[in-house]
């Protein structure tokens, strides 16, 4: 090797960190050249001037100030605690499956409040009587029962109504018959009333003003209906109201046979069984 | 971190009772108000180290190490166990350092030589402290990724491996990054050698003479 060996190649070198060849270019150079000899001893020795130099302790001005960040660091996790990661996350909620016994103590209750999918099968199922028994409270109290908080579950609609997401695809029989007779269906009398619309429509070939044609249905008003019916069958649903209120009502066929009235947002308002 | 105990990241582990340190980590997570400052004071002395030499400056050290622990406590959660807690908390504490360095690096320079280290404050400076003024001068002169690998393997006596992990680099890069920033501190503390087999490192003798032990 011709001339004198760079410092960084010979720290390059005492740390083993040059190619074979030219370490061994490098080792032979050593053997011949004290000056490169004593700079490769030099740069050992700058190891040492660097280990030599006091280890710093935290001085007490940067240790009260760590001090203090850190309190203030952990109140304010005290206050507002982070999600435990070892919570694992919840997930999106949608169409819970009650148990029967969540369902019977609902019923049991404020029955025609709830705003859940498929409680209309749990309401007329819980009526019990043929007389219109259940709860007539308006459906504007329901924010007080528990089960509002199924209220998450209802998809917004694009008119910014709630509608139900249809937990299968909706499925009304083609024998369903959609009419909107203006009627005011009442909480006292919404069984009496329901026979009568079964009875002016429940007839085969029977056409009138009042009716529509199924396809002329909006998709909200029959996935509500689906939703409502839960797989019994649908023999008339009316687009009328509910003490006042703008209401769908629906008449199921036995021998599930009863009256459900529900809310344009298909919050179950009233359910009623007819014998 | 690897098996061989690097001589300043071993002694959490100590016999003492006290909880280790993933364990405090662990109660930390799950909502101990204490455990992280229990954590954090037992390896407190060894990141300012690292944060002190790495950046050169107190002030910046101090705001370097607070944004580390800060960091560490909010990411706890984080922390998968694959390295040992200390490796991950000087992991933090050398990143907030560097990108305070990268960041400092593209504004004007400010500050001269205030900054150098408290050791400064010493009335009388010994001349040991004066040999440790020139050492830390020379090593502000190295680009922050050389120094921060320097300053834990020559001058805090972390391992090779030790030092790779925190960095996050290979062992080679550690190496070739420590024989470089050596290279480059030769001509600067040339002046400060002693005489060949004399382990101490000595202010040149002028006038005092080398009396000093």
């Amino acid at each position: 090797m011709r001339g004198h060996v760079d410092a960084e190649s010979l720290a390059l070198y005492a740390e083993g960190e040059l190619s074979r060849g030219r370490t061994a270019r490098v080792r032979a150079h050593l053997s011949s050249c004290p000056d490169c000899a004593a700079t490769l001893a030099a740069l050992a020795e700058v190891t040492t001037q660097l280990s030599h130099v006091p280890a710093p302790s935290v001085p007490s001005a940067v240790a009260a100030r760590l001090d203090a960040a850190l309190s203030a660091e952990a109140a304010h996790r005290a206050a507002a605690p982070a999600p435990e990661p070892a919570a694992p996350p919840q997930p999106p909620r949608r169409n819970p499956r009650w148990s029967p016994a969540t369902l019977r103590i609902l019923a049991g209750t404020a029955v025609a409040l709830v705003a859940a999918g498929g409680i209309g099968y749990a309401v007329s199922q819980s009526s019990g009587s043929g007389t219109a028994s259940s709860s007539s409270a308006p459906s504007g109290q329901s924010a007080h029962h528990p089960a509002a908080q199924a209220e998450p579950n209802i998809s917004r609609g694009a008119s910014g109504g709630h509608v139900m997401k249809p937990r299968t695809g909706p499925y009304i029989p083609s024998t369903t018959r959609w009419v909107q007779t203006g009627t005011d269906y009442r909480p006292g009398t919404l069984a009496a009333q329901g026979q009568k619309l079964l009875a002016e429509y429940d007839t085969p070939g029977i056409s009138g003003p009042s009716m529509q044609p199924a396809g002329s249905i909006p998709a909200q008003v029959s996935n509500c209906v689906s939703q409502t019916a839960h797989g019994r069958t649908v023999v008339v649903v009316d687009q009328a109201r509910y003490r006042g209120q703008p209401a769908i009502v629906i008449v199921l066929a036995k021998p599930d046979a009863a009256v459900i009235a529900v809310s344009h947002s298909c919050t179950p308002l009233q359910s009623t069984r007819l014998p | 971190m690897t098996g061989q105990p690097g001589p300043a990241l071993s002694g959490s582990w100590g016999a003492q009772a006290e909880p280790p340190d993933a364990e405090l980590l662990r109660r930390h997570v799950t909502g101990d108000a204490a455990a992280f400052g229990q954590l954090f004071l037992r390896h407190r002395d060894r990141l300012w180290a690292v944060a002190l030499r790495t950046m050169g400056d107190a002030d910046e050290a101090a705001d370097a190490l607070q944004d580390a622990m800060i960091s560490a406590f909010r990411r706890a959660a984080d922390f998968r166990g694959d390295s040992a807690v200390t490796t991950w908390l000087h992991r933090i504490v050398v990143n907030a350092c560097l990108d305070r360095m990268r960041r400092r690096a593209a504004r004007p320079v400010a500050g001269g030589e205030h900054d150098l280290d408290l050791l400064a404050r010493t009335p009388q400076a010994t001349p040991d402290q004066d040999v440790a003024l020139d050492v830390l001068a020379a090593l502000r002169t190295l680009v922050p990724e050389q120094r921060a690998a320097l300053v834990m393997v020559d001058m805090l006596g972390y391992s090779v491996a030790d030092t790779a992990e925190i960095l996050g680099v290979s062992p080679g890069t550690v190496k070739s990054r420590c024989a470089r920033g050596r290279a480059r501190l030769l001509p600067q503390l040339a002046h400060l050698r002693n005489q060949p087999g004399v382990a101490r490192v000595s202010p040149p003798a002028e006038g005092a003479g080398e009396g000093q032990s």
